[in-house]
């Protein structure tokens, strides 16, 4: 007899799985060890090295977005006439399966796995998101369990996943500026992390969400309509508080300078392993030659990437702390211990002397001094990051299913909230360029570097 | 080694103009194919092969005022920008007349065109191969319509009859 299950969680409390095929199905993939392997990777990865409470998992993230998904679809079932159960099926189980593919400390990982296929490794996929499609498609638990569940199910999941722009309503629920993994990821990251920054009314949101038909144009090319989801002009000022509660989370919590400089020292580390391992030196590292890490960098398979999680990461720290490799050994050391480099906010320095072109030009001095050999290979380690307020993976998306729309004043129609909030309209993309200095010495030069510019 | 000049370099050796983030990326993405780029990574995003470092690269040469951006909107709102190179004399290079080549092709493409070839080309070599066009139409499917398709398809012909890079 199926049973149905509970799971305690601090931001939506009693989250339920019923007994119907689809939440047996839903919970079976929990119990995965793809799943299971989330609880070992933090949400914030290094961010609990700033604050302390942010500790929660991907594990229950990925639990919590399911559960909002569930509650988006159950809005687009109650309020869309033809509303197609199926296709919801698809966009809660892509929620719940969306993050699987994160590696250990996600985004130091990344830039990690960018540089191994730059270098033509056999590792082939940089992004989360190609991992997560691959234990989607793979010979994987989750894989057989979707499978199972409908044929061709983990094909759909996969596509709603992989699709650039959401194709229909169902897929908004998947990715778009109101999509179910920011609804539960602004609210459990902040509460997680201490700060009051982000604090939006979810409940007033979706006690305002309407399905409505909308125009959909594609690049310069209309479509049609298509129903979206659509705020009703009530949820004017709570919608305004979550895009700018999430922009704020960036420079608060996601680009703070300590995770950022713990995460590049970490991909610096990573770098000197796998450069070891071509130099035929790799029992300098201190690991064991069948380390999960070594096997990653050799391999770059999937399996080998599902042994990889938080965990193993700091483990390894202790090994390498004892290396003979005296660049492995430092970081390693320093990241144990949280004896981190500083950071230089360089951009915020020059923000009143001379602005983005005084950073430019800070920038081409830097490049110029590292061919000279001014610094050493871990002396300094740069950052960029950048965020625009109300934008989808780094390009403009006119596509009405990515936006936030709210009911027009005399109810005809509606309006992406850019266009009718100042607030929102008047938030700018923000870059940020930092770097992080080994010591005092390359702090000092660094800082040279900065006059006239 | 890229840096910001090399946006103004891709603008200029495009006709001094170039429209569009897309383009611009695919543009960067193919002269990298090709073996004469700039030394730029390119990672999947959702509108296939992307270069964060390029992004920065254009900031950064705008803020120069190596290029300017004007920013226009379409007939249905969406916001796009125009590159136009302002930065003068560049040192020559001699990889430019290759270059100027390869974009004179992409340039009769439109840029949905370039980023179907973009993703079936980043793919076969992320490990799909010979599966690479059968998966850029599963992830693409709003935008694969058959015509879009032959001409992707036509162009990568193109820059491998001009010799494309591994």
């Amino acid at each position: 007899m199926p049973k149905p299950q509970r799971i305690r969680d601090p931001i939506h409390d009693l989250i339920e799985f019923g007994v119907d095929d689809f939440e047996q199905m839903a919970w079976s993939l929990l119990e995965t060890p793809e799943f299971q392997r989330l609880r070992r990777i933090r949400q914030l990865g290094f961010s609990e090295l700033v604050f302390p409470g942010a500790t929660h998992s991907r594990f229950a993230h990925s639990v919590g977005v399911f559960h909002t998904a569930r509650q988006l679809a159950g809005h687009i079932g109650a309020k869309l006439a033809g509303a197609d159960r199926r296709r919801a099926e698809t966009a809660m189980a892509a929620a719940l399966v969306h993050d699987l593919g994160h590696g250990p400390f996600s985004h130091a990982f990344e830039a990690f796995a960018k540089k191994l296929v730059k270098a033509k490794k056999l590792v082939k996929k940089v992004r989360h998101e190609e991992w997560t499609i691959d234990i989607i498609r793979g010979d994987t638990n989750v894989g057989r369990i979707l499978e199972k569940f409908r044929p061709g199910f983990r094909e759909e999941v996969a596509q709603i996943i992989a699709a650039p722009t959401p194709q229909d309503i169902y897929g908004s629920i998947v990715s778009s500026q109101f999509d179910a993994d920011r609804l539960d990821y602004v609210r459990r990251d902040r509460v997680m992390s201490g700060v009051y920054h982000g604090v939006f009314d979810c409940s007033w949101l979706l006690a305002n969400l309407e399905v409505d038909d909308v125009p959909l144009a594609r690049d310069d090319e209309p479509v049609g309509t298509v129903p979206a989801f659509v705020l009703s002009r009530k949820a004017f000022q709570a919608a305004e508080a979550y895009v700018l509660g999430l922009f704020h989370l960036y420079f608060t919590v996601y680009f703070h300078k300590t995770t950022r400089g713990a995460e590049k020292m970490l991909t610096a580390l990573l770098l000197r392993l796998d450069e070891l391992l071509r130099d035929g030196k790799s029992p300098d590292c201190g690991l064991r030659g069948d380390h999960p890490i070594l096997r990653f960098i050799k391999d770059g398979t999937l399996d080998q990437y599902l042994r990889l999680d938080d965990f193993v990461i700091w483990a390894s720290f202790e090994e390498m702390a004892g290396a003979k490799d005296p660049i492995v050994n430092e970081l390693a050391t320093r990241l144990r211990e949280r004896k981190l480099y500083k950071a230089i906010d360089v951009s915020a320095l020059l923000e009143h002397r001379g602005g983005a072109a005084a950073t430019a030009r800070f920038k081409a001095k830097l490049a110029e001094a590292r061919r000279a050999g001014a610094f050493g290979p871990i002396d300094l380690l740069e950052d960029s990051a950048t965020r625009n307020p109300y934008q989808r993976h780094g390009f403009e998306t006119p596509e009405s299913l990515s936006k936030v729309l709210i009911r027009l004043s005399d109810g005809t129609g509606c309006e992406d909230l850019r266009d009718c909030s100042n607030v929102v309209e008047a938030l700018e993309e923000i870059t940020i360029f930092r770097v992080y200095v080994r010591d005092d010495e390359a702090r000092e030069k660094a800082m040279k570097l900065m006059e006239g510019v | 080694m890229a840096d910001a000049e090399t946006v103004a370099r891709i603008i200029r050796l495009n006709g001094g103009k170039l429209i569009g983030k897309t383009r611009l990326q695919k543009s960067a993405y193919f002269l990298e194919a090709l073996g004469v780029g700039f030394e730029l990574d390119f990672t999947y995003h959702h509108y296939g092969p992307y270069s964060e470092e390029l992004e920065y690269l254009a900031n950064d040469a705008r803020a120069l005022d190596l290029v300017d951006i004007d920013w226009r909107r379409s007939s249905e709102g969406a916001k796009y920008a125009i590159y136009l190179d302002r930065s003068g004399d560049l040192p020559k290079d001699s990889k430019d007349a290759r270059r100027v080549e390869a974009l004179k092709i992409l340039g009769q493409y439109s840029s949905t065109e370039l980023e179907l070839a973009a993703t079936a080309d980043f793919l076969a070599r992320s490990g799909y191969g010979d599966d690479a066009w059968e998966e850029t139409e599963r992830r693409k499917f709003s935008k694969t319509s058959p015509d879009w398709v032959a001409r992707a398809q036509e162009l990568l012909k193109r820059l491998e009859a001009g010799g494309r890079g591994d």
